[in-house]
């Protein structure tokens, strides 16, 4: 009951569950652990998809809880087997052979039942004999491999000893496993060290390595401090084949624990060189927060959290969880972690009224962009999937003569994405809407607008319409004209135009997203007298952020009904530093922020809609937050 | 034209003549009739046929004379045996595989061979093995001329599946690798391509395995089946027997080289497809030929298979699969359609059309792109209708279904059976029964 009150009272579930775990370290937290998996089970139309986080997290603590009982008591033991059980059942791998399952499970079984850590050679001898695999690789790499999975270095100490008492040489593949083992689970530069040398023993070994024995070996490495060597492990999987993902990602990772901001710029360098879609990284980012939060390496993170920027890469919601986790977690009583949005005309977080920063693309790589359209996306490799050779040098013609624009139109778009009941004449309100503002409009569209395209008699002077043939063409025609008429011409679309950026070459995609971003006109409505209005544009960038008093880190708040999303972001604020500033403003009115005070301070109208202007920012350390409370009295 | 038209008819001549001497042959069992049908058969102007470029592969395919007995009982059992053993080979071997080594192989050599063996050692050869052999050999030979950075890469992409093996993932073991899958697996670029490959290539034994166990407790049924009679006189059906049936519908085919309405199918589309899209490609082409030939109303389209020279791949496919009942009756040819036709009747069937296509028309000569698209949806027939100045029109799909996913791409076979019923003049709700309901709300 009383864990069911807190939950109301918002707190975090990762962090309950965790302290539950952590500090009740008895019996006693068995029986609140489980109610509060079913009270998860239960609620289950919680925001943000928690509960499936929330099922892994009580899995994880399951099986604390059940380490910290199997000393004491077997019954509870037993009890919680089931438990573990039924949870774990759907986590395992698909593409494991069944008989190597089954091998796996009796060897755990076998080291449970062992009751010292320490095996003597009978051990070895009886798994030697009793439990070989018919048709599978030898016991000793199975050993290995299943150890190297549960990261048991003593056990993997004992098996390597035991290998040399026998006289027999582990296999290149023992050996990959065991560095793996050595390196993952390595704490002291001792353990470095000797990682160290059984890698340059393997090397010595063998002179070629393959894909996947570079990806456990970089794995290894990369948590000791030889990860330079993952550089090299990865320049010879070059050689062969492309670089995984996981072996760039291992890499980034530990240049962001060791604080090596010259290695972690090369590995992004070489993410962009092997073509690796970035929006693949989107699900490591928590998992660089983590260990940058151990780490506390502020700039190679801040190039990683650049890169997504670059990318506008945004973190998948079911990953939220871990990543709030991850900040009370590794720094307790530092953080206090609130969802919030960037506003979408001032641009300021409305939690904590940071500024964000306007998305700008130069002009030279608007210049960049402009002299790449036509041929990587109109042309492409056959033109005759969009258009015609004819009708592609009529329309080069058409924008020469009768460009530049101020707004380009997607007619089709207008026409067709709007509320039912449908109105006949939105077209008409949308060109008059630009056309009053004395904009030089380009309507475009396919034959389909010659019925309404009557409507622009009275027009002075008219609006200029051009028709395409087919629909295929009409896209990429008025990216086109608006590329063509430079770079402050808006487009109006609805159409997120993802498959124009992946037609361009790799190096500009994420320049034309930005391109869209800052011109695009993608919010719009009829207001109460049937006047076309423009809604929100997010002009602002929601990418992740540093400031001084903590980080924004943007959420995939992506779906069908929001195909430009609402601009979510994770606010994380340094309490420490956060009160500094408040108590430098002494402002009497103001509550100091806390901990308990999350749902109060969402009422607090401290959002600056921008209709009245403040007088214009003194101090750079949050003025607004002065001027607000001006406002308010 | 003229030339095409006359050897046409010659064929047709020779082809009466073999199907009377065939029937006398059938109905009094006699020996002699056979062996004189297969004179006539050899003596069929092949060559006349190359003259003109065409690969034309049809006569044996009426005959299926053969040194098997006429009775039923067992040739069933080994017909369905042996469709296994084709499937087999179409499923084992990879799709670039098969697409590389089989370009230029000259089936005809290879069954000649094959009979003569079976003949020597009395052992049952078949054509597929003989196929399977080859191209075992040619991947053996392949690996032997490797380059040096070739055969570095080799070792290490050996190293790596020994690796990922002793990972657990279920692959096949080392030792059940052979030559044609590491070839295979040469062409692939990353480490996820190769693993996902050898999960597949496991699946499929196992698929395998399972098909073979059941066919083995099948026979053993039969085995111990008691032998029930199989009395064929005394009951007012004549029995139909399969070879009968065959050469019917292939004298409605041959009827149709002559008469009938063309219909072509583009094959010059192989440079855009994947080996495994060939591969598919090469199935849907025989399931369309199959049902032009099985039309229910008799009047199957005379098939133009365009653009295609004799070494293309997806036409190797689909002639290995269909070696041991070898049925093409269609005009196989290296030109363009725009060459065999005048260009104002041919109209281009492409999803992608601009116009729609309301009711079949007589005059005109329809042409159905022999391409499989799993990956891409680009719109390559239109886009090539468009270069050619033809006439590009699409079914009226969205006129008379309410469509619920998936794309309005269809495959070959569903396409055939649409022009089957529109031909028929059938109204276009029944044609398009053809289309899987899935697609369909």
């Amino acid at each position: 009951m009383l864990i069911s009150k807190v939950l109301r009272s918002g707190c975090s579930w990762s962090q309950l569950l965790y302290t539950l775990t952590k500090r009740n370290a008895s019996l006693s937290a068995l029986n609140s652990v489980s109610t509060c998996c079913t009270i998860v089970q239960q609620q289950s139309r919680l925001p943000y998809g928690l509960p499936i986080q929330c099922m892994h997290k009580a899995q994880y603590c399951l099986q604390n809880v059940r380490y910290l009982a199997s000393s004491s008591s077997s019954d509870s033991n037993a009890n919680l087997k089931e438990e573990d059980t039924q949870i774990q059942s759907p986590v395992g791998g698909v593409a494991i052979n069944r008989n190597r399952r089954d091998w796996q499970v009796s060897f755990r079984d076998f080291i449970a039942s062992r009751q010292s850590p320490q095996w003597q050679i009978e051990d070895w001898d009886y798994v030697a004999e009793k439990m070989p695999l018919p048709n599978g690789p030898s016991w000793e790499v199975l050993c290995m491999h299943t150890l190297y999975q549960d990261k048991s270095l003593a056990l993997g100490h004992s098996l390597m000893k035991y290998l040399e008492l026998k006289g027999k040489s582990p296999s290149h593949i023992t050996s990959t496993f065991f560095v793996g083992l050595l390196g993952a689970t390595s704490a002291s530069s001792d353990q470095d060290d000797e990682t160290k040398a059984f890698f340059d023993r393997l090397l010595s070994q063998t002179d070629v390595l393959d894909p996947a024995s570079i990806e456990v070996l970089c794995h290894g490495l990369s948590h000791t401090k030889y990860y330079k060597e993952c550089m090299k492990l990865a320049q010879m999987c070059k050689e062969t084949s492309n670089v995984s993902p996981s072996v760039l990602m291992n890499m980034l990772i530990a240049s962001v624990r060791f604080k090596d901001l010259a290695f972690c710029e090369s590995t992004l360098a070489m993410l962009e060189e092997e073509n690796v879609e970035p929006t693949q990284m989107a699900s490591f980012i928590p998992k660089v927060i983590e260990v940058y939060l151990s780490s506390s390496s502020e700039q190679a993170c801040a190039a990683v959290m650049d890169f997504c920027r670059k990318h506008s890469l945004l973190l998948p919601l079911r990953r939220t969880e871990d990543v709030i986790d991850a900040f009370y977690r590794l720094q307790p009583d530092k953080w206090r972690i609130q969802a919030s949005y960037v506003h979408h005309r001032t641009g300021r977080c409305v939690n904590c009224q940071h500024q964000m920063e306007k998305i700008e693309v130069t002009d030279a790589e608007f210049e960049a962009l402009q002299q790449a359209f036509l041929k990587q996306v109109i042309v492409g490799s056959n033109i005759f999937y969009k258009s015609t050779p004819e009708e592609v040098s009529h329309f080069v013609k058409f924008v020469e003569k009768t460009g530049p624009y101020d707004v380009v139109i997607d007619g089709l778009n207008v026409l067709h994405r709007q509320k039912r009941p449908k109105q006949p004449d939105v077209l008409y309100k949308a060109v008059r809407h630009f056309h009053d503002q004395g904009k030089k409009v380009l309507l475009l569209g396919t034959k389909v607008l010659t019925r309404n395209i009557s409507a622009f008699k009275n027009f002075s002077p008219r609006p200029i319409i051009y028709m395409t043939s087919t629909t295929k063409a009409d896209d990429s025609f008025f990216l086109y004209a608006a590329l063509q008429s430079g770079k402050d011409t808006l487009i109006v679309s609805q159409d997120k135009l993802r498959d124009h950026k992946f037609l361009m070459d790799p190096k500009l995609r994420h320049l034309f997203q930005q391109w869209l971003k800052t011109v695009q006109i993608y919010d719009w409505f009829y207001s109460r007298y049937g006047e076309f209005t423009i809604g929100r544009r997010h002009l602002h960038s929601i990418g992740p952020t540093r400031d001084e008093a903590g980080w924004h880190i943007p959420l995939n708040d992506i779906d069908k009904d929001y195909p430009f999303g609402h601009a979510k972001v994770l606010c994380v604020r340094d309490v420490t530093v956060a009160t500094k500033i408040i108590t430098k403003s002494d402002n009497s009115n103001r509550r100091p922020l806390s901990a308990d005070g999350i749902t109060n301070d969402r009422k607090r109208p401290r959002i600056n809609y921008g209709k009245k202007k403040p007088a214009n920012n003194k101090s750079v350390q949050q003025p607004e937050q002065i001027n607000l409370d001006e406002l308010m009295q | 034209m003229h030339l095409l038209h006359t050897t046409l008819k010659h064929h047709a001549q020779v082809l009466d003549h073999i199907l009377c001497s065939l029937s006398a042959a059938r109905m009094t069992m006699n020996s002699t009739a056979i062996r004189h049908a297969n004179i006539c058969h050899r003596s069929m102007p092949v060559e006349s046929a190359e003259q003109h470029k065409q690969v034309t592969v049809p006569y044996s395919a009426m005959l299926g004379v053969d040194n098997r007995s006429l009775y039923c009982g067992r040739t069933v059992l080994r017909k369905v045996f042996l469709w296994h053993k084709k499937l087999n080979l179409v499923r084992h071997m990879s799709g670039s595989v098969l697409s590389k080594f089989t370009k230029d192989i000259d089936l005809e050599k290879l069954r000649e061979e094959a009979k003569r063996e079976m003949r020597k050692t009395g052992q049952n050869m078949q054509l597929i093995d003989k196929v399977r052999e080859l191209v075992a050999q040619k991947c053996a030979e392949t690996i032997a001329n490797y380059t040096e950075e070739e055969k570095k890469k080799l070792q290490v992409i050996q190293l790596e599946h020994n690796f990922l093996y002793s990972e657990g993932y279920d692959i096949p073991s080392p030792d059940l690798m052979k030559d044609e899958l590491w070839v295979e697996a040469m062409a692939l670029s990353s480490k996820s391509q190769r693993l996902k490959y050898y999960l597949y290539i496991q699946k499929k034994k196992y698929i395998q395995d399972a098909e073979r166990e059941k066919r083995a407790a099948h026979k053993e049924e039969m085995k111990n089946r008691e032998k029930q009679e199989e009395y064929e006189h005394g009951r007012i059906f004549m029995r139909i027997y399969e070879q009968t049936m065959r050469r019917w519908l292939n004298y409605g085919l041959a009827r149709a080289m002559l008469y009938g309405t063309p219909l072509v199918f583009d094959m010059d589309y192989v440079d855009h497809m994947r080996p495994q899209e060939q591969k598919n490609t090469a199935h849907q082409l025989h399931d369309a030929y199959c049902l032009n030939r099985g039309d229910p109303a008799e009047d199957p389209f005379h098939l133009h298979f365009t653009g295609c020279s004799p070494n293309n791949p997806v036409l190797k496919l689909m002639q290995i699969k269909t070696q041991d009942s070898p049925l093409l009756l269609n005009t196989v040819t290296e030109k363009s359609y725009i060459d065999l036709f005048d260009k104002d009747k041919l109209v281009y069937l492409s999803p992608q059309g601009r116009q729609v296509m309301t009711e079949f028309d007589p005059e005109a000569v329809y042409i159905i792109g022999a391409f499989n698209d799993k990956v891409s949806s680009k719109p390559v027939s239109y886009a090539r209708a468009m270069e050619q100045g033809i006439r590009c029109q699409r079914l009226p799909i969205d006129e008379h279904l309410s469509w619920n996913q998936g794309t309005k791409n269809l495959t070959l076979d569903q396409m055939m059976k649409i022009m089957l019923d529109v031909k028929r003049k059938l109204p276009w709700k029944v044609a398009f029964k053809a289309i899987p309901k899935r697609k369909l709300r």
